[in-house]
């Protein structure tokens, strides 16, 4: 190993210029170009949210027109999927640790990695465009034949944007797998490998399997609407439902691209502040590996009301309920490693503990609708509204605020504001319940999703729903301003302020442009949390 | 210059290279899931219209095809010389020589699937952009729906192809200012893709050319 | 040059194949046809797959990425077609 000679300035520190950052192959500054990018990404489709919850503050469709709420809960929803929560986790933080993590000088292929972040960018344009242009009225799922026979939006221009984006996707897919395999600092085997890198793996793995399957099936819808042929046309004999076969291929395998980096942010968090190793570290690793292989057995479970086979659809539910167990011993390794720890209450560990609670609430109630019967009277109600939210907004979104704030020392080497991150995490759990909570009664009674007016009786429901939501918008809100703070007045932090293992806090904060002065040697196993090394 | 690596993530240019393979395969698996959802959803329409799809097979070229599938054969013998070539002492410039003749096969094969698409363009049997679609026999929706996906299919290859002649061009443009390591990790790189497209081949020729029933 | 030859062997089992696969098809044997030109066409891209792509003599992770695509091929396959064969 010739370790190079590496100068030890901070990655921040040596060229501000526009185009210095706009051409860095650097991993860690092309994670920064993504936090930008999916920072307004999220914004954005935020505020469709609020103009969603506004609408329905009333029962009567007043605000917005049924057309145009139809565009809105579309851009909501293709803008979060897509242009936040899939790359949200991977991109930023795991663009930024996984070297970090296994003692690595970069990711396999650096260009790639720049190039990725452009293919992204581009991508996006074309579905803004489509936005500005008066949107589409689709739904996120573009369902045949509404997106191919009636939609008269920008439909073409819209997914032309989703597919781009996908080989983004493709490509850090790629190199987080090739990185992972190549270069692993010397004595890092794979289950020396920190939960978080396992968990990127897969979701690498799943990035690579599944999107090109999204790609297919929107290059044929769109072949639909420009060349008119009539695949998924039942008046010329094609077949409606293949589309959703395949889209739902890559969706549902796409959840746990949602969620599977999460897991890894809450399997690192956790044992940091309960002082504890992870408990059950190898069952924790199989079965993040086993989330993602059995995620493509359940694709049908969407589609059980649909017309697909009864047979089927009793194949899928049982697979369905078999993707339960992985993630259920997920939950109780954590709650294990909390049993007897000497837990502190910092900013991340009251994320990483929200995210605990609300990905149970979550994944429970996903088995309702796993159930055949059960769905047949939930399908395409609120209950499933709020199923898939506890998963990806208070799953997800609460995981990757958890690992923002865990690894902002290490990111901008300054500290962030202990007690605003604490308001604002506790803002956010009491809004996210009281927004979504609501939404699983108003299914459970009967309100379909998908309309801007509903009848008198739902409206208390929708109204603390809609209340919520203002309670969350805060919650959201306040990072953007005491962190944006603290890049510039933050108190400096120290190489590892949370006494963490891990070879991400053996470096300097910030690293430096190499990432390591010296390339690390590891000889134990992660998380040894009750050596004296790791306590400093 | 023979050990000079790209990335600085690595240490030595014969590591990179196994890491440029292994890139490589996982872009293929991901090639391959987005040929084998289209094949998936031509099976699915297929078994609704099977009388359809082979009347649909007997109007293409079966001549043509079958000459099609023996030159981008060809092509990837002469890709996989290229490849061995470029590791012997004195095997460059036979390598840049066979990575040339084998983009050359491959637009050989481009300019023949050309001349099926103008034959059938002018024979009415194109079901596209509103143009007149003329078959003749029995069940003509069913046959049109075999045409979308022939020209789907084949497109879509063909535009694979386009993209492997491309790079071909690119690496022979840049040959002599690259160094050995380089041309190396480029050539292995650039075969499998172009294999890659030819198993591609391999699979849509039956399916597209050789329906009897 | 031992490489150069087993290419070029494998390039004459590949045109033989073909041979056999078009030479069938122009007689009507039914699902033997389905049958014949499936088998071939399996039987193509393993030769290319294991001497031009060099799965042989390469690191047994590629090996790996290979079968992998072909798990996730037939998942996708077998699980569509659990339901359109059940209608």
């Amino acid at each position: 190993m010739t370790a190079r000679a590496i100068q030890p300035h901070s990655y921040l520190g040596e060229d501000w210029g526009i185009a210095a950052w706009l051409t860095s192959t650097d991993h860690k500054r092309i994670a920064w170009l993504y936090f930008v990018a999916i920072t307004a990404f999220f914004f954005l489709g935020g505020s469709m949210a609020v103009l969603i919850r506004a609408e329905l503050v009333t029962p009567a469709g007043d605000l917005v027109s049924d057309d145009n709420y139809n565009r809105i809960f579309t851009i909501h929803g293709v803008v979060m999927v897509w242009f936040f929560l899939i790359p949200s986790v991977p991109a930023t933080l795991g663009n930024f640790l996984l070297p970090l993590m296994i003692g690595a000088r970069d990711l396999a292929f650096p260009r790639l990695n720049l190039a990725s972040w452009y293919v992204f960018v581009g991508g996006s344009l074309f579905t803004l465009f489509a936005i500005l242009m008066g949107g589409i009225d689709t739904g996120w799922t573009f369902y045949t034949p509404l997106s191919t026979m009636f939609a008269n939006g920008w439909v073409t221009t819209a997914i032309a944007g989703v597919v781009i984006v996908g080989f983004s996707s493709i490509m850090t897919g790629i190199n987080f797998i090739v990185t992972t395999h190549t270069l692993r600092a010397k004595g890092l085997t794979w289950f020396r490998l920190p939960i978080f890198v396992w968990t990127l793996y897969a979701t690498s793995l799943i990035l690579v399997l599944a999107t090109p399957v999204l790609a297919a099936v929107l290059v044929l819808l769109a072949l639909d609407r420009v060349a008119g042929i009539g695949i998924f046309d039942p008046a010329l004999g094609g077949d409606p439902l293949l589309y959703q076969h395949l889209f739902w291929f890559y969706s549902h395998p796409a959840v746990y691209i949602m969620i599977l980096p999460g897991m890894g942010v809450v399997s690192e968090v956790i044992p940091c502040f309960a002082r504890r190793p992870l408990f059950g570290y190898t069952t924790v690793a199989l079965a993040t590996i086993a989330i993602a292989v059995f995620g493509f057995l359940v694709w049908g479970h969407h589609m059980f009301v649909s017309g697909q086979s009864a047979y089927a659809g009793l194949v899928f539910s049982l697979l369905s309920y078999c993707v339960a167990v992985p993630s259920a011993i997920k939950v109780f390794n954590w709650s294990l490693t909390l049993r007897k720890g000497e837990i502190s209450f910092e900013a991340p560990m009251l994320y990483a503990l929200c995210f605990m609670a609300l990905f149970t609430f979550g994944g429970l109630s996903g088995l309702f609708l796993a159930a055949l019967a059960v769905d047949v009277h939930l399908t395409d109600t609120y209950f499933v509204v709020a199923h898939f939210h506890y998963i990806m907004v208070g799953g997800m979104v609460t995981a990757y605020m958890a690992g923002l704030h865990f690894w902002w020392p290490k990111i901008t080497g300054r500290m962030y504001p202990e007690l605003p991150s604490q308001i604002a995490a506790s803002i956010l759990f009491v809004g996210f319940n009281l927004t979504f909570f609501p939404q699983f009664i108003l299914g459970f009674l009967g309100m379909p999703r998908r309309y801007h007016a509903y009848p008198a009786e739902f409206q208390i429901w929708n109204d603390l729903s809609s209340a919520g939501a203002l309670l969350l918008a805060v919650g959201y809100a306040m990072p953007l301003f005491y962190l944006g703070w603290s890049i510039f007045r933050g108190a400096p932090a120290p190489d590892n302020p949370w006494g963490a293992t891990g070879l991400e806090w053996q470096t300097s904060s910030p690293p430096p442009a190499g990432n390591f002065a010296q390339t690390p040697v590891v000889d134990r196993p992660p998380y040894d949390y009750e050596l004296p090394e790791g306590l400093e | 210059m023979a050990n000079a690596t790209e990335s600085i993530a690595f240490d030595t240019a014969a590591r990179e290279r196994q890491a440029d393979r292994l890139g490589m395969w996982v872009f293929i698996a991901s090639e391959a899931l987005l040929f084998a959802a289209v094949i998936l959803a031509y099976l699915v329409v297929r078994t609704h219209h099977g009388a359809a799809f082979a009347a649909g097979s007997k109007e293409l070229s079966f001549g043509l095809g079958t000459t099609n599938t023996a030159v981008l054969l060809t092509s990837s013998l002469a890709m996989a010389i290229a490849e061995t070539k470029v590791d012997e002492r004195n095997g460059l410039r036979a390598s840049r020589l066979l990575l040339a003749i084998a983009a050359g096969l491959g637009a050989l094969f481009l300019a023949i699937k050309f001349a099926e698409y103008h034959d059938e363009y002018a024979r009415g049997l194109v079901p596209l952009f509103g143009w007149p679609f003329t078959y003749g026999g029995a069940d003509q929706r069913g046959v049109a729906l075999f045409f979308d996906f022939y020209f789907a299919m084949t497109a879509l290859h063909a535009l694979h192809l386009v993209l492997g002649i491309v790079t071909i061009a690119g690496i022979a443009l840049l040959w002599d200012r690259s160094g050995t390591a380089t041309r190396r990790r480029r050539t292995t790189a650039v075969a499998l893709y172009w294999h890659f497209v030819d198993v591609v081949w391999v699979f849509l020729y039956p399916l597209l050319y050789l329906i009897n029933r | 040059m031992t490489e150069t030859r087993s290419a070029i062997f494998t390039w004459l089992g590949l045109l033989l194949l073909l041979a056999v696969t078009a030479a069938t098809s122009r007689f009507d044997l039914g699902w033997g046809n389905v049958t014949i030109n499936f088998a071939i066409a399996v039987a193509k891209a393993a030769l290319i797959l294991i001497v031009f792509m060099r799965l042989k003599a390469n690191a047994v992770v590629l090996r790996l990425a290979a079968a992998t695509t072909i798990l996730w091929v037939a998942i996708m396959y077998v699980l569509t077609f659990a339901d359109y064969a059940n209608r």
